[in-house]
């Protein structure tokens, strides 16, 4: 059963991408590099997501790995989010439970919350049912994620890709759900937010980089590019929702943020066609982790990449 | 004598203003609404002095971003009336109201339809009586014994000038960056355009340890560099921390034998920082409010660039405390 009045973490929740050896174990040194590079600058950490930490692709040994690793080194109690999907109902709910065990033997259950993908192994229908008892088995509550290229990747076209409004609507119903990774368009975004007007508490979240730094959303940003730039995306995301604090006399210069703002696109772009591979060739470069190595063989870079990526080190003086 | 004489302009000119500034009123606010409405400019008339004064607030306006041009009432009556179009606003300024150039000129300019507005020493004049609106300018007295010569007029009409720059300043939310835009050269210039790279320390005469560095050696490098600190940096030059000279003083303060130590344990760990593009002025901000004297400089992702002291930088041209 989900605690009471769970509280939604706010601001850059930073998806890690997860580090792995040539031989596909969990590399833990550079997994605690990249952790003591972004910890101080993200809100909140996401642990194994789908699309930046390679998520179902993992076995489930290294996804708890990776999970143990992250409430080990998460001394300064940081919000995680770890995602659970599986690639059906079942395969969530055994996550679920594996993953709440490993929470409770950390003994810093605050501020863990489940992440899901419904779409990728459920459909529409049923789906606030299914949460109902997915809500019943664990004492966290979670936050969803609509992301349709993602799922049709996944699960191929004809599918339908995006949660229903009518759906979201009694799934939101849910005290156990706090919020929602949005990625889409403005039109359904605004319908979802329509959807969701009678719940207190519920926090909208860009999935999309390039959608946050457009009209970002009140909750903020999920960022696969605060792998590389933290403290860059900390500032942006500061900004963007106007949030007081602290220091803020020297928050950047306008155009200073201008700036940044085409520096995280242009890593956006890098990054666009394939987040993981691409984010781990970069930080492997940069330093941060050892090995680019991704679970799926990955597909050679597209012509012209390495020029781009060359650019943008000597642009950013970043090597 | 002279100075007792000089003593006393000052001090007529210095009332003068103090009773111009209870006299702003409700005019003052509609003149600056009717600029901000504008997508014109602010077209400024005057003559003999008066136009010398319009001539300076000309150049305030314009360099702070409202778009200003003068125009003298003699040569606009010889075509240059020309340049005046319906989306400009008018500033006609005469002490007395009765300058029979610029009166001459209003109604046409009225014609045109710009936004008429008199700043004059006299409300009941025939400027004021042809002008939209009125900024009251007046003086009681002129400095000038006879009572001749433009004095603290003057000096009156070019002070309401810069109130006006300045309340449009804030209005149009104009940054130092637009300053810096408009003012490439000069002291104020150099103020807003060095960056932080222009001043950092680079290469040999960083002083930098690895974490793991016995404190012995450490010290060894601060005083080397002579900067009061080093910097702790780890493989690939990402920045660690910072050990300082009251580092050290404070952690010998709690222990006993620092010499045992590596620099992990005594540094700082992820101690402020700026990039190399930051503009200098920012950072000598940030240095005095956090009282910081060696400011690591890092590039976005945290590799060490070099290294910026408080001397490097202060009493440089242009820069130097604000005090706060």
């Amino acid at each position: 059963m989900v605690a009471e009045n769970p509280q939604a973490p706010r601001g850059l929740i930073c998806p890690l991408i997860t580090p792995l050896t040539a031989g596909g174990d969990l590399d833990l040194p550079s997994l605690e590099r990249l952790l003591g590079h972004v910890r101080r600058f993200a809100d909140a950490l996401l642990v194994g997501d789908l699309i930046w930490g390679e998520g179902v692709a993992l076995s489930g040994t290294v996804r708890l790995a990776l999970l143990a690793a992250v409430l080990d080194a998460n001394r300064d109690h940081k919000p995680l989010l770890v995602t659970v999907t599986g690639r059906h109902p079942a395969d969530t709910l055994g996550f679920i439970r594996a993953a709440e065990a490993l929470v409770a033997r950390s003994g810093d259950p605050s501020g863990v919350c489940w992440v899901d993908y419904p779409l990728v192994y459920h459909s529409n229908r049923g789906l606030p049912q299914f949460y109902r008892a997915l809500a019943s088995e664990t004492r966290f509550p979670f936050i969803i994620a609509n992301h349709p290229s993602l799922v049709q990747g996944l699960k191929g076209p004809g599918r339908l890709t995006n949660i229903r409004t009518s759906v979201l609507k009694k799934i939101s119903a849910n005290p156990a759900l706090m919020g929602l990774i949005f990625v889409g368009d403005l039109s359904r975004a605004l319908n979802y937010h329509l959807a969701v007007r009678g719940r207190d508490m519920f926090t909208f979240y860009d999935g999309d980089e390039w959608g946050f730094l457009k009209s970002p959303a009140s909750g903020g940003v999920v960022a696969g590019g605060s792998n590389l730039l933290p403290s860059i995306w900390k500032a942006v995301t500061r900004s963007s929702l106007n949030w007081l604090e602290e220091g803020q006399r020297f928050l950047p210069h306008p155009a200073t943020l201008l700036e940044s703002g085409i520096m995280l696109r242009t890593l956006g772009e890098l990054c666009r066609s394939a987040p993981a591979v691409q984010i781990k060739t970069i930080l492997q470069r940069v330093g941060i982790i050892a090995s680019d190595a991704v679970v799926t063989p990955a597909l050679p870079h597209a012509p012209g990449w390495e020029a781009d990526l060359k650019a943008f080190f000597s642009a950013y003086d970043l090597l | 004598m002279v100075t007792q004489q000089a003593a006393d302009v000052i001090r007529i000119e210095a009332e003068g203003l103090l009773r111009l500034a209870e006299r702003i009123d409700e005019s003052f606010a509609r003149m600056v609404a009717a600029i901000c409405a504008s997508s014109g400019r602010v077209v400024i008339a005057g003559i003999g002095k008066s136009g010398l004064v319009g001539r300076k607030i000309v150049a305030t306006l314009n360099s702070t971003g409202t778009r200003a041009l003068f125009l003298h009432p003699v040569e606009a009556m010889h075509g240059d009336l020309g340049i005046v179009c319906r989306d400009d606003v008018f500033l006609a300024l005469s002490n007395s109201g009765e300058t029979e150039e610029l009166n001459m000129l209003v109604p046409i300019i009225r014609e045109i339809g710009c936004t008429v507005i008199a700043l004059t020493g006299k409300t009941g004049s025939t400027l004021a009586r042809s002008s939209d609106i009125v900024i009251d300018v007046g003086v009681a007295r002129e400095a000038c014994p006879l009572g001749l010569a433009p004095t603290a007029s003057t000096t009156a009409l070019l002070a309401m000038g810069d109130a006006l720059a300045v309340v449009l300043i804030s209005r149009k939310n104009f940054k130092t960056s637009d300053f810096r835009r408009f003012h490439p050269g000069g002291s104020l210039g150099q103020r807003l355009s060095r960056c932080v790279a222009d001043f950092m320390l680079t290469g040999g005469v960083v002083p930098q340890v690895a974490p793991g560095t016995p404190m012995t050696a450490a010290i060894k490098e601060i005083d080397r560099c002579g900067l009061g600190a080093t910097l702790v940096v780890q493989p690939d030059d990402f920045l660690a921390g910072i050990i300082t000279d009251g580092d050290i003083r404070r952690w010998l303060s709690r222990n006993t034998d620092i010499s045992r130590e590596t620099a992990e344990a005594v540094m700082t760990p992820h101690p402020r920082s700026v990039s190399p593009e930051t503009p200098a002025f920012d950072a000598l901000n940030l240095m005095e409010h956090f009282q910081i004297t060696v400011l690591p400089i890092t590039n976005p992702i945290g590799k060490v660039r070099g290294v910026l002291h408080l001397h490097d930088i202060l009493g440089k041209g242009e820069f130097k405390f604000n005090g706060r």
